[in-house]
């Protein structure tokens, strides 16, 4: 196994202050701490060559299991195992293996051009000439930003420099890649182009990839499995399509009738199913079983001059799904 | 051992590229720090030509032992600055932002990269200024001063900015502990204050304390005895002590810092 | 008036809030103070003793260590590192389109920002003071009308000293980068302003061309009119300066805002 989390749990003392100006008084001369707890439980064990997605709202614990697993921070009980190794040890052997990108940080150097950044992150992890120059070629191909190398980083937009962040990372080759929300505030051309190159990168050099992303889209395109998280714990892992099947996401019917037909049966329909008539186009948007049922009503009776189905989109199903997941497991 | 000695020194020479090519980014702020050290400098200079109207010597620094040994503060300064300025400066920041953390997962000793980062490269003109001065200055002093007096003060002004250096880095260290110190850099300054005056004006257990426990005076004055007094090895060797326990105890700060550090950040 | 006070008592609420948040603030603006105190008194026991002085330009020991005590407090009080740091970023980054859209005027929110974050340094070093009242009766507020007069000659010389800031932030509209420049008048202040060294003990020379600025209110004034250095029938007339020179630097700053915002407008940044 490559990565095997056991039991894991992370909690942290918070500094709790109420309100105003009293508020700030008070805790000037005596603070006050909760515990909150993080992550409680979790158990996950992830095969080389995975993609594993973490799904969850804000301040389910998707960054701190990231950062637990980087070896930024130590489990308060539990243990994660990477490569037969601790992560918080932070051993050099294991940290020349992984590589971490963080949506809001940067490690490129602002004020110059990202190939210089590059040449340090090549001393740093001590990668050889030739394969430095094979790598980094490789890379700025993929990502097309060849003719961006020697831009001062604070010029490039801002999927310019997400990419090249992704290439400051992946300069040595790590077999652990932890991308927590890669594809935050770019464009949609540089999102679908991000995604492609995790495919690609991942089915050449099997490298393992942890991804968080507010995006469900990406979720969707680049993992199959995913692990999801509600209030630090972990509530669903396994496909992706098995967890959308779950939720049971509600698919629309558009129903044309052909001309002159009797809409009276419908009416008897009506308040069994909820749709709505215009013309004489029937649109229903409902789950996937009772839509089922209604066209095998409708077929019975009519015959469609045009019907279609349509999938909504998959953020939607995830946010019915976010707002009461016990519904659904 | 030597194998690491030449992977740092590739990796400080990276820093170093790496901050020139920055600097050369921002040709005015070149000019803009040298015209403030010179201000500094100036200023330094003023307080103690006002001293000096009321008094000829301080102690047994004579005015000329003064002047030289304001010269010897300024480069103490200035090489403290390319080397270590802008990073100790920085490390609060980095810690509030969170940018500690993509250091930490660098396959690199973590200490030596966030002591040595950045390189304040407009420093090297400073100092190369100040060395001239430096050797003119000692060239018309009144009394001789021999070659021994050369190698001593040059070990003893390293481990002065050494010295200087576990200040600074211990005091930006409370960040661990206070969350924000953005106040640390104050509190910095104001204590090394104490190393921009010569020794001789303080007295007593204090003047104990700064060769010792608090040891501001081994910073730039302990150079200056070094290059116009006697030359005294036994007080050098005593340096060379304290700079041991100095730099132990500037890593035990940051390991018990980075230990807070790990369990408190979310 | 009173809803222009309203408007900016809240910017000055907000400051307050984040300066209690950090004690240690606190802590290092006490130790600031104290140990340079202990750094002053250090050098001038070795010249009075070594000369075997009583008395350097009418100061006896005593008083000369309170009066370079008060003047590090009140150099402290008048200066900001961290409002001008914020003012030069917010207009190289364009954050200042904020106040071009809001009715708030530029000059006065920073003005409260000013006094908000330094406010905790006025809380903290009032309590030094009257500490110092209690134990050293006499030294400094011989009489109640010395304090009402410091305090005048304080809010003079705050605004006074914002002002100054003021003119050097709006050079950032054309320069950009001009933070060297604020650096390096905080570091010739230390000095010109009295705040090492009284400005009595200068040279003669250098004290008649401090007299012709108005940096001598920033800290030589409230200081000597607390230690009742400057005789009563002289307040008038200095304090009638000292307003003078805040119209003329307030002025000047306004003028320089206004071209400068004009240049902003005109290229954007």
């Amino acid at each position: 196994m490559y990565i095997k989390i056991s039991n894991l749990t992370k909690s942290f003392k918070m500094f709790k202050r109420s309100a105003g100006l009293k508020g700030a008084f008070k805790s000037f001369f005596n603070r006050q701490y909760t515990n909150f707890h993080a992550l409680k439980n979790i158990s996950i064990e992830i095969n080389k060559g995975e993609i594993v997605g973490i799904l969850g709202e804000n301040g389910a614990g998707k960054t701190t299991l990231i950062k637990l697993m980087v070896g930024l921070l130590h489990p308060t009980n539990g243990e994660v195992i990477i490569d037969g190794y601790n992560p918080w040890k932070r051993k050099h052997d294991y940290l020349k293996n992984v590589a971490i990108v963080m949506g809001q940080k940067n490690q490129l150097w602002w004020d110059i051009p990202a190939s210089e950044s590059f040449l340090l992150n090549k001393h740093i992890y001590q990668i050889e000439d030739s394969k430095y120059n094979e790598t980094l070629n490789e890379l700025v191909d993929l990502l097309d930003v060849r003719d961006k190398l020697d831009v001062q980083v604070r010029r490039l937009s801002l999927g310019e420099r997400m990419k090249m962040e992704i290439i400051a990372s992946l300069l040595h080759r790590p077999s652990l890649v932890l991308l927590d929300e890669p594809t935050l505030g770019l464009d949609v051309i540089s999102q679908s182009k991000i995604r492609e190159f995790v495919r690609y990168y991942n089915s050449k050099y099997n490298a393992t990839f942890i991804i968080t992303s507010h995006y469900t889209k990406d979720i969707q395109e680049m993992c199959q499995r995913v692990l999801v998280l509600n209030n630090g714990s972990q509530i669903y892992d396994g496909l992706f399509n098995d967890l959308i099947k779950a939720i049971n996401p509600e698919r629309r019917l558009v129903f044309e009738f052909s001309e002159g037909t009797d809409l009276k049966y419908i009416d008897s329909l009506d308040g069994k199913f909820e749709f709505q008539i215009h013309d004489s186009i029937l649109t229903a948007q409902l789950p996937e079983s009772q839509l089922r049922e209604l066209l095998s009503k409708l077929l019975e009776k009519f015959s469609p001059q045009s019907m279609s189905f349509e999938d909504l989109p998959v953020e939607e199903t995830m946010r019915s799904f976010f707002q009461s997941p016990e519904d659904y497991l | 051992m030597r194998l690491m000695v030449h992977r740092y020194l590739i990796l400080w020479l990276a820093f170093f590229r790496n901050s020139l090519s920055r600097d050369m980014e921002f040709k005015m702020n070149f000019i803009g720090n040298l015209f403030i050290d010179t201000i500094f400098y100036g200023s330094l200079y003023f307080f103690f030509s006002v001293i000096f109207s009321y008094v000829d010597s301080l102690g047994d620094f004579s005015r000329d032992a003064v002047i030289i040994f304001l010269i010897i503060t300024y480069l103490t300064d200035t090489v403290f600055l390319f080397f270590f300025g802008s990073n100790t400066f920085q490390v609060n920041r980095m810690v509030v932002r969170g940018d500690l953390d993509l250091l930490l997962l660098k396959p690199v000793n973590a200490l030596f990269f966030i002591s040595f980062r950045y390189v304040s490269t407009y420093a090297l003109i400073s100092s190369s200024i100040l060395i001239a001065i430096l050797f003119r200055a000692t060239y018309l002093y009144s009394s001789s001063i021999g070659i021994y007096n050369y190698i001593m003060f040059f070990f003893s002004f390293l481990m002065g900015i050494l010295i200087l250096y576990c200040v600074e880095f211990m005091i930006a260290c409370l960040v661990f502990w206070y969350k924000n110190f953005s106040v640390g850099g104050w509190l910095a300054s104001e204590l090394i204050k104490y190393s921009r005056r010569p020794d001789s004006i303080y007295s007593g257990i204090f003047r104990k304390a700064l060769f010792t426990i608090f040891p501001m005076a081994l910073v730039s004055s302990l150079p200056a005895r070094m290059l116009l007094f006697k030359p005294d090895i036994i007080l050098l060797l005593s340096q060379l002590l304290i700079t041991v326990v100095a730099l132990s105890l500037a890593i035990v700060v940051w390991n018990k810092g980075l230990l807070k550090y790990d369990s408190a950040s979310s | 008036m009173f809803i222009f006070i309203r408007k900016y008592s809240a910017v000055l609420k907000i400051n307050w809030i984040q300066a209690l948040e950090y004690r240690a603030n606190a802590l290092v603006g006490v130790i600031a103070i104290i140990s340079g105190l202990f750094i002053e008194y250090q050098i001038w026991s070795l010249i009075f003793k070594s000369q075997d002085l009583t008395h350097v330009n009418g100061f006896s020991f005593n008083e000369l260590m309170v009066f370079i005590f008060l003047s590090i407090i009140v150099g402290q009080l008048k200066s900001s590192w961290h409002t001008s740091g914020e003012m030069i970023e917010g207009i190289r980054t364009g954050d200042i389109n904020k106040f071009l859209i809001r009715p708030i005027s530029y000059f006065w929110y920073h003005f409260m920002m000013f006094i908000g974050v330094n406010s905790l340094y006025y809380t903290v070093y009032s309590i030094i003071l009257f500490i110092l009242i209690a134990l050293f009766p006499g030294a400094i507020f011989q009489a109640p009308i010395n304090f009402i007069g410091f305090i005048f000659a304080l809010i003079v010389s705050i605004f006074l000293s914002y002002s100054i800031y003021y003119i050097m932030i709006c050079l950032a509209f054309w320069f950009g980068e001009v933070r060297s420049i604020v650096v390096a008048y905080n570091l010739i202040m230390l000095v010109l302003a009295g705040q090492y060294i009284p400005i009595r003990l200068f040279p003669d020379s250098i004290i008649q061309i401090m007299e012709l600025t108005p940096f001598i209110y920033l800290v030589d004034f409230p200081v000597s009119i607390a230690t009742g250095r400057i005789p009563i029938d002289m307040w008038l007339i200095n304090f009638f300066y000292s307003v003078i020179w805040c119209l003329i630097i307030w002025c000047l700053g306004h003028f320089v805002y206004s071209r400068g915002i004009r240049k902003y407008e005109a290229y954007g940044s």
